[in-house]
């Protein structure tokens, strides 16, 4: 089964801060927090909720590979810090904000609070330790003077429900082992960063997750991207539906996988986006019953190429129709289709007859 | 006996009787409250309380010997010198209510009145409506340090609401005297009584379409409590219950019970969970919840669409499942 975000408990938080770098391109050194962070119960709720949302089941998070895992990696640093007592927790976290400030080689990169968190999740209770970077942005409070609602200027916000404004990832510990240091096949990494979900962002998104994290993107991207194609056609065929619809959906997982921008392919991301809500969630059952992660997919169609260059209609008849599946809905229009006839309309002329 | 003697015994017994009267009220009272299951439903069930009262002089000396009665035993032939009355809404209830009183064995009961026998020998009256029995003691004894013997009698009267309002408007003035009341009168009083006997039974239907709607619904709540049960002792809001299942009617038919139970099972962090934000927010409180989990697993985007409250109440349970509510 895919790893569930379910029964999330926080235990201990530290925040450090990061800053831009200065006008030389200089690294500004980080502000170093020498206390855990408490939170009270509704904190701790709203805390969690951020990092499901981002994270979690559903979420446009992804399953990466550990490729850096030498003494002075992130992995090896945060593997370490799940065994410290309280001190050392303080004080060995503060090597991630001085990883973080040489990975952000640009001054495009603004700073902001690096949150170091661990705590337990899933149904075992897997132990876990988790970053993120949130950017500081300003919004407003409402204040109540005397009967009069004021706005007040709130200069330094963080972690609000704007996913844009943090990046975060999560180490967890898969199998538990007294070996140190410790082996990076015990663990699986999810990682979420809004730059990464589009193309025209991902080389934004690079210092976060290969600089910083020391992670890459896993190989089996081909193979699930193959899969949730041949999975939702599948799915869309066995549906008690009229063939024009199922046309309709097909077109729409060409749409999905081919031409749009979004680099990565996420299960409930396209139920909410092409089927009627009363089909959604049988079609999440399915895909999820197939194996197909319960989060996003980078979109790597290397082993569909070729399927998804041509699209094949086929009619009860035998007849054939071929087409170039991105430029389908401009070249073949079904008019018609009654009793056991179907009007076809297609652009162009006869060329050849083979 | 002369009328004095009369007084003079009665005076001599009442607290006697009043014991009778309380005695009765309080065991048929704690046996209607275990039948209906809690104090509250009991509240609600009885529409107006009525303590036991004892018969007043004046109207003892009239019954027994001004109003052609004809007792050989004035006396002992008058079984309402102590009684009390129930209440209720429905019909329905009432035949509850006469099914607790008939089956007690420490008294013996008699039908003094039964309207629906008086309907049935009477077909064409519209008049007077309402149980009344009388219950005599079958061995003496003591009951808040006065004794109660063996035979006493008390009356107790069952009525709807609506029979209620019938006899408040006329017992006094036209069903007791032998006046003679006019026939417009007459004919305005049985013509209101039809006109109850009609709407009691209209009641009757309404409730039980309510009832088999609600059926359904109501077993699979029970079934939720139970399950809620073996984590944490809930502190049911029904309402909130009902509220939240009447949304989810068409899934509630399609789900299996024992899934959802396997699910709540192969979950079981969920009852830490519950446990840990019980005192948080009442719907932590409710079994619903269960389902509520349960939907959000399986169904979440009808969960989602059909959620009868805002999403700020919706979205800690998909954090508790760490399933995102929203992404970015």
């Amino acid at each position: 089964m895919a790893f569930q975000f379910s029964n999330l408990r926080i235990d201990r938080i530290i925040v450090h801060q990061v800053f831009q770098r200065d006008e030389n391109r200089a690294i500004v050194p980080p502000k170093f927090s020498t206390e855990l962070t408490v939170l009270d119960q509704f904190g701790i709720s709203t805390f969690q909720e951020r990092i499901v949302n981002a994270l979690g089941n559903a979420s446009h998070s992804i399953e990466m590979t550990i490729s850096e895992s030498d003494a002075n990696s992130t992995f090896n640093i945060c593997s370490q810090l799940l065994d410290a007592s309280h001190n050392d927790f303080k004080n060995n976290s503060k090597s991630l904000p001085l990883k973080l400030a040489q990975a952000q080689t640009s001054r495009k990169i603004p700073g902001g609070i690096l949150v170091i968190f661990d705590g337990q999740i899933g149904p075992n209770n897997k132990r876990f330790i988790g970053i993120i970077k949130a950017e500081i942005h300003s919004g407003f409070s409402i204040e109540e003077q005397n009967n009069r609602l004021l706005l007040k200027y709130l200069s330094e916000l963080l972690l609000t429900p704007q996913q844009k404004l943090y990046k975060i990832a999560i180490f967890v510990e898969e199998l538990r082992t007294t070996s140190i240091p410790k082996d990076p096949e015990n663990y699986i990494v999810f990682v979420y960063d809004h730059n990464m979900t589009r193309s025209e962002t991902q080389q934004a998104a690079q210092y976060f997750y290969e600089s910083f994290l020391g992670c890459s993107f896993s190989p089996s991207n081909k193979k699930l991207t193959s899969d949730f194609y041949t999975f939702t056609k599948e799915h869309i065929n066995s549906l008690e539906i009229n063939e024009e619809e199922k046309l309709d959906l097909n077109t729409s997982l060409y749409t999905y996988l081919k031409t749009s921008q979004n680099t990565f392919i996420e299960v409930s991301e396209f139920a909410n986006q092409y089927f009627n809500l009363n089909e959604r969630d049988s079609y999440l059952e399915f895909m999820y019953s197939k194996g197909i992660p319960e989060r996003a997919i980078l979109k790597d169609i290397s082993y569909i190429k070729y399927k998804l260059r041509r699209r094949n209609i086929k009619f009860t008849s035998n007849v054939r129709i071929s087409a170039p599946s991105d430029q389908f809905n401009e070249l073949v229009q079904i008019e018609q289709t009654n009793d056991n006839r179907t009007l076809v309309s297609i652009k162009g002329i006869i060329s050849r007859d083979d | 006996m002369t009328e004095k003697e009369l007084i003079q015994i009665f005076d001599n017994d009442k607290p006697k009787y009043l014991a009778w009267g309380r005695f009765l009220q309080s065991s048929l009272n704690e046996s209607i409250k275990t039948e209906l299951g809690s104090e509250n439903k009991f509240n609600d069930f009885i529409k107006i309380h009525f303590p036991p009262r004892l018969k007043n002089n004046e109207s003892l000396i009239s019954k027994a010997f001004y109003r052609n009665k004809n007792y050989s035993n004035p006396y002992n032939d008058i079984t309402d010198k102590v009684g009390f009355r129930y209440v209720v809404l429905l019909v329905e209830h009432i035949k509850l209510i006469q099914r607790i009183v008939e089956t007690n064995e420490s008294w013996s009961y008699s039908k003094d009145r039964d309207f629906e026998e008086e309907r049935n020998n009477n077909p064409l009256v519209f008049n007077y409506q309402s149980v009344h029995y009388i219950l005599k003691n079958k061995k003496t004894f003591n009951f808040e340090k006065t004794e109660i013997p063996e035979g006493i009698a008390c009356e107790v009267q069952i009525r709807t609401l609506l029979q209620h309002a019938y006899s408040e408007l006329t017992h006094d003035t036209i069903y007791k005297p032998r006046s003679s009341t006019s026939h417009n009168v007459l004919r305005a009083v049985a013509r209101s009584m039809a006109l109850i006997e009609t709407t009691d039974q209209i009641f009757e239907e309404v409730n039980m379409t309510l009832k088999k709607a609600n059926n359904s619904i109501t077993i699979f709540f029970n079934s939720l409590s139970n399950l809620y049960s073996t984590f944490n002792k809930p502190n049911i809001e029904p309402k909130m219950n009902y509220f939240i299942l009447d949304s989810y009617r068409e899934q509630i038919e399609e789900i299996k019970f024992s899934d959802i139970e396997n699910f709540i099972y192969d979950n079981n962090f969920l009852g830490n969970i519950i446990k840990e934000k019980f005192e948080l927010s009442l719907l932590y409180k409710q079994p619903v919840l269960l389902f509520i989990y349960y939907l959000i697993k399986k169904k979440r985007n009808i969960c989602k669409t059909k959620w009868p409250l805002t999403a700020s109440e919706l979205r800690p349970m998909f954090t508790d499942l760490g399933i995102a509510f929203e992404n970015g």
